[in-house]
Formats: structure tokens, C-alpha cells, sequence
């Protein structure tokens, strides 16, 4: 056990770099919670698994602990009031951090830089020196820019991105459908992501956005979707202000910032696809439509999932066959008065669709022929939100 | 002695798109995908006059000739016109070999219609497709499909060429090396540093020199600077690779190379709409400027289903590529293979084509 005045000797020698705070646990725990999503797992460059610590100061900054975590594609930053004895800096394992903070009791803990970069954590009767990086070795991550920041309402923005986000392309080689294209007007936005087979799109009209004049198209990586998608779940802000420059997208929720680099690459036409003499309709119950399909799924082909939807007088069947597991049909009592059609999809599509409206009310197929894309849209009356979902066809 | 025709449709693409658009005729037609790093698929006559040429960036070509009209390829119909091209083919011979949607050796050595000269076979050709397909084509006739394809090109567009094989020397004498189907610009420069310009100076060139420095391609230089060319015109060949390359002009490192794949991408697309066959597998190859060659391929779950996904598909290969930033490389090729029946693959139609 080393005595007091020995330790106070062995933290003098890092001069300004000394840090020494105390901050509640139940603060800690919740900033670290929201960020270790984006600390880098298999990384080759270890700092990178450390968050980056920094206490206090001058203004602004004092009686503030700011956490960072980057992978160099993304960094996310925020902060939490703590007692700031000593500001300073310091890098501490996320991970295991994480998981220690977890296990402490409510209460108070103090972390304090020790020498060679270690860090002591210590709460009631814990006491703990983790091994630290230096802090000189963190990469630099982007400041949010001055100004021109749009503000998007947070409650449209996560509606959009849980309507879109699984339609994103997951093949790495296609990296220009690897996220979403965010298209803001000063008076409506609208998300669009697809992966070269179907497309799915959410306009919101009666919006106000400021400072945006025209259209401002812009592609955000899935990556960092599905972060902004659990930094929206986790808040009560009621926008989210929204910058960008030549490499970097920043998000700003509160206390928290998100950042990402810009996919590079042109998102395609998506408008050229969107189908206009789509003329034979049907409506189905939404839950109907998704438990038939997930049976008649069962037999379909494995690796490609296909399943046939044939509309006739007042009868909607879907079917499926495979030489392996046989075959299965369902069938779904609807009007339908158009000629007869059929068509062949990836049940997976289909389903990913039905997931996303939910399993209450009715949505509505478009189709024009077995070879033209069909198109479903969910059958809810609202009129300042228009859902599409664009799928292609399968030749079975 | 063989006798072989070359038939090339003129500016096939842009002529079909004029022929089914009256409102297009006479006017500069460039057939491109939209996009800013699309390349035109083919130009009319009319587009060319402004220096628009087939493989050009679209962007390129809207500034050469920015009153253009753009259309974007339709390949099911530009592959129904070949078929109807190749059943008039038919109506003289079954030894056809198509190089792509629109051009093909013909050997017409025996000929059904029992027609003296090949040079007849051709005119008929040339008139029934003009007749039938208000189209126009270009053909050359010779003894060999290396001379009959220069021929084809000799009197482009709506021409038709004859090398009879008596004239077959004092034909290629004069004529410029970078004429040979195969001799690039690079080649090109390469030969003309050891003196060469035309095939009558290649001739002049020792077997065991052209050997030396052109490797196996030497040996075909020195035939084919004699006019010699044994190769068969093999009807239905199954198709099991379709590539492109390029030789840069100079040696580049890898992260410069993007534009070659694309564009090299472009083409092989192009080439591989024709095929009945779906090609599976899709494959870069870089060769490093002391010649040893690398390949990176990928066979996605479903087959690329449009250039755009066959671009991306080959740009990410080239990450899979480890050279420093000292390495360069001399040329990159793109390519499609493993193909197989589109039956075998119930497949999923794109998007965006």
C-alpha cells in the first residue's frame, strides 16, 4: 500500500497532464454507455480501444468531464459534471472500464492520472490502477464547425432512419449504398437506402428547417445510423443540429456530438426507380400479409428465399417451392379486381418491410407486371408522411 | 485459302436508338448511362463529328457536343437486333463467331446460298441487313480474320472492303502499326523505338528480336506482320471469361488506377450484357512494373447485376491489393468469370442498371 504523501509525489511529475476528478457513477456509467459503441473492438492500433478522458479547465469546460471515443471512422463526444480537483487528460481502457463501472456501486469515484499513464479508479472500498496509453497518442477528432448548422426534429429523424436503415446494402463492395441519403428542404426531408434490389424511402412534409435553402443531399454511413439511431432512443431533445463539412458529417444532441466521415461515391438515381404506372393495387392486413409469408418462407428455396404472390379475382396467394423441403401455399381474401398478376420476391425483403411499418393496419402492393418493380406502402391515411418501399422482382 | 468476313454494324447502339426515334435521325445521339462517371456506350455519326467516341466519359462527351441528345442503353432490344442480325448471317453460314452485340466473323468458305465469292456473300449481307433492319453495317472480306477485321474498318461506316490474298502484302506494307488488332498505345511506342511505324518496317524485324522483347505476342507480331493468321472462326464458343485491359502509359501507383478500372469495368459490362449467360465471378487484375501479375477476385451471393455493381465490386478488390506506396504498376485488367445458365440462379433483378 503506498501512503498518501508518496502518491501525491509519484502524480507530480506529469506536470500539466495531471488529472485528478470525482464524479457520480450513475453519470459516468450513462455517458460511457452511449459512447462505447464506437470505441474500435478488433483494432490494430490500441489507442483507439481507450476512451479519452479530459477534465475541466477554464469556462465551458470546467466542472465537466468530456469523454471521447473514436475509430477513426466515427468519434462520438460528450461530457458529464464532475468535481474537477486537478484538470488534465488521461486514456483509460473502454472496454474494461465499462465493465468495472458497471460493477461499482452508486456513489462517487475519483479517477486520478498516476505515473506512466495509469489511472487509478477508486470508489468507497474499490481500488483499482488501470493501464492507461498517453493521451499525446489519441488521434485528434473533428470540432464541430462554427455556424450553419441545420436543426432536425429528433422524433422525425428516428422514424426515418428505423424506416430505411435495413435496406442499406451489406455488401462492403457496394460502399455507395452503405448508408442512407439524407435529402433536407426547408420544408421537408427525406430518407432513401437501398441495396441495389429494393429501395426504401420516407418523406416528411410540414417540416421547418433553417438554413437550408433549395436541397441538401447527404449520405451518412450505416455506422453511423445505427449510432444516431440509439443516441435518439436515448434522448429527450427535441432536435438535433446537423453540420457538415468537406470529410466530416457532425451530429449534435445536447451535451453529445456524433461524427462521421463522409462515404464517398455517388448515391444512384433513386428517383428514375421509383415506379408511376404501378395500376394493380391490393390491401392486405398487415399482420395477415407477414404470417403468410413467414410460412410459405419455410419452403422456399434457401439461398434465395424466393416466393411467388399471385393476385386474382378477390385472392391474394403466396407460394413457394423447393426441391429440398417442398412446397406450401397461402392464401388471403381481398378485393381485387384488376387482370391477374403474378410475381416472384425475396421473402426476406418482403418481411423486412412488414417489420418496419408493424404488425397493426393495413399496407398496400402496387404492382405493373412480373418484371417491373413492385411497390408497398403502408395503408395509414397520414398525409404528411409518405413511406415507400421499392422492391424488384425475382425471375422463379 | 479461307475466306473469312468481318461484319461490324455502324455505331450500333446509337443507330438502333435513331432507327426506332425518328425524332433522333440526323441528329448527334450519344447512348451513355446517366451519372457522372459513366462512359458513352456508343455515339452517332452525327456525335462523333464533335469528337465524341465510344468508351469516352459522358461528361467528356456533353462538353464536346453539349446539344447532344442522351440515351440511356437498352440492351434487350440492342440484343434482339443482334439475333435478327445473326439469323440473316445464318442464311449463309453456321461457322459464325461473334465478337459481341455487333460484329462477327463469318466463314463463308462454303456458303449455303452456293455464292461464287465471298465478296458476294458480303453485299448480300450488307443489303439484307440494310433492307430488313434499316441498318447499316460494314464489312471486310479476306482471307484471314486478322485481315478481314482491318478491311471491316477501312471503309466504315456503310463500306464494304476486299483484300484479295494476292494483295495482301502490298495492303499491309504501308499501313501503321497501331492498324493491328492487339498493338495498343503502348506496343505502338515500343515498336517505334526499334524503328518500326509500319508493318512493312515490322517485317524487316528478326523473329528472335521481336521475341525478346515482346515474348510470346512477338511470335504473333512476326506472323501477322505476313499476314498470317491461322486462327478458325469457332461458332458458339462458350464464353468462359470476358476481360479488359489497359497498359498505362506510364507506370502508376495503385491508388491512381481507379479511373482505368472504371472504365475498363464499363466495357467488360458492356461485352458481358451479350452473353445468355450470367457470369458469376468477378476478377482484378494489376500487373506490377516488374511484370509479376496479381489477382483479386470475388464471387458475390448473387451475380453483379449492373456496371455500377461491378465497378464498386472491382474497386473494392483493389483494396484487397497490399503495395506500398513505392510499388507501380504497368497495367490493370477487369473481368468477368465462372458463368453459368441465368436458369441455375433464380435471380434477383436490379434496381439500377
Amino acid at each position: 500500500m503506498l501512503g498518501a504523501g508518496v502518491e501525491q509525489e509519484r502524480t507530480v511529475g506529469q506536470g500539466a497532464a495531471a488529472m485528478e476528478i470525482s464524479v457520480s457513477r450513475h453519470d459516468l456509467l450513462g455517458e460511457l454507455s452511449a459512447t462505447q459503441s464506437v470505441v474500435e473492438r478488433k483494432t490494430t492500433i490500441p489507442i483507439l480501444s481507450n476512451f479519452l478522458f479530459e477534465a475541466g479547465g477554464e469556462g465551458d469546460a470546467a466542472g465537466k468531464l468530456t469523454i471521447t471515443a473514436t475509430d477513426l471512422e466515427q468519434s462520438i463526444r460528450t461530457s458529464c459534471a464532475a468535481t474537477v480537483k486537478k484538470p488534465g487528460s488521461c486514456t483509460i481502457p473502454a472496454r474494461k472500464l465499462y465493465d468495472y463501472i458497471k460493477l461499482l456501486p452508486e456513489g462517487m469515484i475519483s479517477i486520478k492520472l498516476m505515473e506512466n499513464h495509469w489511472v487509478q479508479i477508486r470508489s468507497g472500498r474499490s481500488n483499482t490502477k488501470m493501464v492507461g496509453m498517453a493521451r499525446a497518442n489519441f488521434p485528434q477528432v473533428p470540432q464541430f464547425p462554427e455556424g450553419g448548422l441545420t436543426r432536425i426534429p429528433t422524433a422525425s429523424l428516428k422514424n426515418m432512419i428505423s424506416k430505411t436503415i435495413f435496406a442499406i446494402s451489406n455488401e462492403e463492395s457496394r460502399y455507395t449504398l452503405n448508408g442512407a441519403l439524407l435529402i433536407l428542404k426547408a420544408e421537408s426531408m427525406a430518407m432513401v437506402a437501398t441495396d441495389g434490389h429494393r429501395l426504401a424511402h420516407l418523406e416528411k412534409t410540414g417540416e421547418s428547417l433553417k438554413n437550408i435553402s433549395g436541397e441538401k443531399k447527404t449520405l451518412i454511413p450505416r455506422k453511423a445510423l445505427a449510432e444516431l439511431e440509439s443516441l435518439l432512443g436515448a434522448t429527450e431533445e427535441e432536435t438535433l443540429d446537423f453540420q457538415d463539412d468537406e470529410h466530416t458529417l457532425f451530429f449534435r444532441l445536447g451535451r453529445r456530438m456524433l461524427t462521421s466521415r463522409k462515404l464517398t461515391g455517388q448515391f444512384p438515381n433513386y428517383e428514375a426507380v421509383l415506379p408511376r404506372d404501378n395500376n394493380k393495387l391490393v390491401v392486405v392486413r398487415s399482420d395477415e400479409l407477414m404470417g403468410s409469408i413467414q410460412r410459405v418462407a419455410q419452403f422456399a428455396d434457401e439461398r434465395s428465399g424466393a416466393i411467388r404472390i399471385r393476385l386474382e379475382q378477390n385472392e391474394m396467394k403466396i407460394s413457394s417451392s423447393s426441391t429440398e423441403s417442398g412446397e406450401s401455399e397461402d392464401s388471403i381474401e381481398t378485393p381485387y379486381n384488376f387482370d391477374p398478376i403474378t410475381v416472384g420476391f425475396n421473402s426476406a425483403y418482403l418481411i423486412d418491410f412488414l417489420k418496419a411499418v408493424g404488425s397493426t393496419g393495413e399496407v398496400r402492393l402496387e404492382f405493373k407486371d412480373s418484371q417491373s418493380a413492385g411497390q408497398m406502402r403502408p395503408e395509414d391515411g397520414s398525409e404528411d408522411q409518405r413511406y415507400r418501399y421499392i422492391i424488384m422482382p425475382m425471375r422463379i | 485459302m479461307r475466306k473469312i468476313i468481318h461484319v461490324d454494324m455502324d455505331a450500333f447502339y446509337a443507330s438502333v436508338e435513331q432507327r426506332d426515334a425518328p425524332e433522333l435521325r440526323g441528329k448527334p445521339v450519344v447512348v451513355a448511362w446517366k451519372g457522372n462517371r459513366s462512359v458513352v456506350c456508343a455515339a452517332s455519326y452525327e456525335a462523333r463529328k464533335f469528337g465524341v467516341r465510344s468508351a469516352m466519359a459522358a461528361l467528356r462527351a456533353e462538353r464536346l457536343c453539349p446539344h447532344a441528345v442522351f440515351v440511356p442503353p437498352d440492351f434487350p432490344r440492342y440484343r434482339a437486333v443482334s439475333r435478327a442480325v445473326r439469323e440473316i448471317f445464318k442464311r449463309h453460314t453456321d461457322l459464325i463467331e461473334p465478337l459481341s452485340l455487333d460484329e462477327a466473323y463469318l466463314d463463308v468458305t462454303e456458303n449455303k446460298e452456293g455464292l461464287p465469292t465471298a465478296t458476294r456473300v458480303a453485299r448480300s449481307i450488307r443489303a439484307a441487313i440494310r433492307a430488313e433492319l434499316q441498318l447499316t453495317a460494314s464489312a471486310g472480306v479476306a482471307p484471314n480474320k486478322f485481315l478481314a477485321k482491318i478491311a471491316s474498318d477501312w471503309r466504315k461506316p456503310d463500306g464494304l472492303f476486299v483484300i484479295q490474298p494476292e494483295e495482301v502484302t502490298s495492303f499491309l506494307t504501308p499501313l501503321a502499326v497501331g492498324r493491328i488488332p492487339g498493338v495498343g498505345k503502348v506496343t505502338e511506342k515500343r515498336l517505334n523505338e526499334i524503328g518500326v511505324q509500319s508493318v512493312g518496317d515490322l517485317r524487316n524485324i528478326d523473329l528472335t528480336v521481336l521475341q525478346s522483347r515482346f515474348g510470346r505476342y512477338g511470335g504473333r507480331l512476326y506472323e501477322l506482320a505476313r499476314g498470317i493468321d491461322r486462327s478458325a472462326v469457332i461458332p458458339d464458343r462458350p464464353t468462359k471469361s470476358i476481360s479488359a485491359e489497359d497498359t498505362f502509359e506510364g507506370d502508376l501507383p495503385l491508388d491512381e488506377t481507379e479511373q482505368a478500372i472504371r472504365y475498363l469495368a464499363e466495357r467488360v459490362w458492356a461485352a458481358s450484357r451479350k452473353q445468355p449467360r450470367v457470369a458469376r465471378t468477378v476478377v482484378l487484375k494489376l500487373k506490377t512494373k516488374e511484370f509479376s501479375i496479381v489477382t483479386r477476385s470475388l464471387t458475390p451471393r448473387l451475380p453483379p447485376s449492373s456496371c455500377e455493381e461491378l465497378t464498386e465490386i472491382a474497386l473494392s478488390l483493389r483494396k484487397r491489393v497490399e503495395a506500398g506506396a513505392q510499388q507501380y504498376f504497368r497495367l490493370v485488367g477487369v473481368g468477368l468469370s465462372n458463368f453459368q445458365e441465368r436458369d441455375e440462379l433464380s435471380s434477383q433483378s436490379a434496381l439500377f442498371e
